[in-house]
């Protein structure tokens, strides 16, 4: 069960990595709006590689991995391989192909192959869902997070990390919009080292 | 670098691309980069399991024996840790292989 008491150094950390967060944010803020989402041109090897990193090490792959390992043990290695050994297979078959294409999403390579703007909406959508299933995963876990850290009911937790969340990205900004992912990159790292 | 968006109309030559069938070339090499890759990839991902598998319906051998690495059971620490450190390798290993060949052959051009 969930103890009903604010942890303190938990909250205490997490707020110093929101507030740096928030600065390194604000001091990186792009101004043109055009390379919010994705701006992949501009971004070295080593920083984007740190960026994919930090998107690999999300609530998922610490609380829901280590969950699915204390319920089927070795087999739980299947999910790790499956989305890791899936980034091999991405690169191999379909990153490589359309960066020589010169389309740099999903939705852009598909509008292009097959010279379709319907075909464009329909793939923008199916990432959508996809991401909206992601996501599912991960606000559970920023929930329970909550719920744990302020000892308080799993939806009003849930509530309050979403609006934690939506604030953060809006002032700091998406994935690759800063050097957040960098700095996440880095302090993931540090975190479980430390464990 | 892109050189689909530079010709607008493309010829029927370029229309007709089949992976399993590349030109000689260019394309031959990269599929052949993509092939070894994606050997590599699918004999250590399923290599390891099918192996266990062979093993766990066998009666005269028991996981007993399979031995022991950094004092964790060898298949453990092959999912755990060396699959992982073979993905990152091979993602490496692919885009260096990519960059030297598209770069041979931009110079060639």
């Amino acid at each position: 069960m969930i103890e009903s008491t604010v942890k303190y150094t938990p909250f205490f950390l997490l707020g110093c990595v929101l507030v740096v967060s928030l600065v390194v944010g604000l001091l990186t803020r792009r101004h043109d709006k055009g390379g919010y989402g994705i701006q992949v041109r501009s971004i070295g090897h080593a920083k984007i590689g740190a960026a994919i990193a930090s998107n690999w090490m999300s609530a998922a792959s610490f609380l829901g991995i280590a969950g699915i390992f204390f319920l089927n043990g070795y087999f739980a290695f299947a999910y790790i391989l499956g989305w890791t050994g899936g980034y091999v297979l991405l690169l191999v078959l379909m990153g490589s192909q359309i960066r020589r294409f010169g389309k740099y999403t999903a939705p852009d390579f598909v509008a292009a192959r097959y010279d379709s703007p319907v075909a464009r909406v329909f793939s923008a959508v199916i990432a959508v869902v996809i991401s909206l299933i992601y996501c599912v995963a991960q606000y559970k876990g920023i929930g329970l997070v909550f719920a744990w850290m302020f000892g308080i009911e799993y939806t009003q937790a849930l509530i309050f990390g979403v609006l934690v969340t939506f604030v953060f990205l809006i002032v700091a900004g998406a994935i690759k919009a800063s050097r957040n992912p960098q700095m996440h990159y880095l302090l993931l790292i540090l975190f479980s080292l430390s464990r | 670098m892109s050189q689909t968006n530079e010709q607008n109309s493309p010829s029927r030559e370029d229309l007709r691309i089949n992976f399993f069938r590349p030109r000689p070339g260019f394309m031959r090499k990269e599929v052949t980069i993509i092939w070894i890759t994606l050997a590599a990839w699918a004999i250590a991902t399923f290599g390891m399991p099918i192996h266990l598998a062979i093993i766990h319906n066998d009666p005269t051998r028991t996981l007993a024996e399979v031995p022991y690495v950094f004092g964790i059971p060898a298949y453990f620490w092959f999912s755990g840790q060396f699959l992982i450190l073979w993905f990152i390798f091979l993602c490496f290993f692919f885009n260096v292989l990519i960059d030297w060949l598209s770069s041979s052959y931009r110079r060639r051009r």
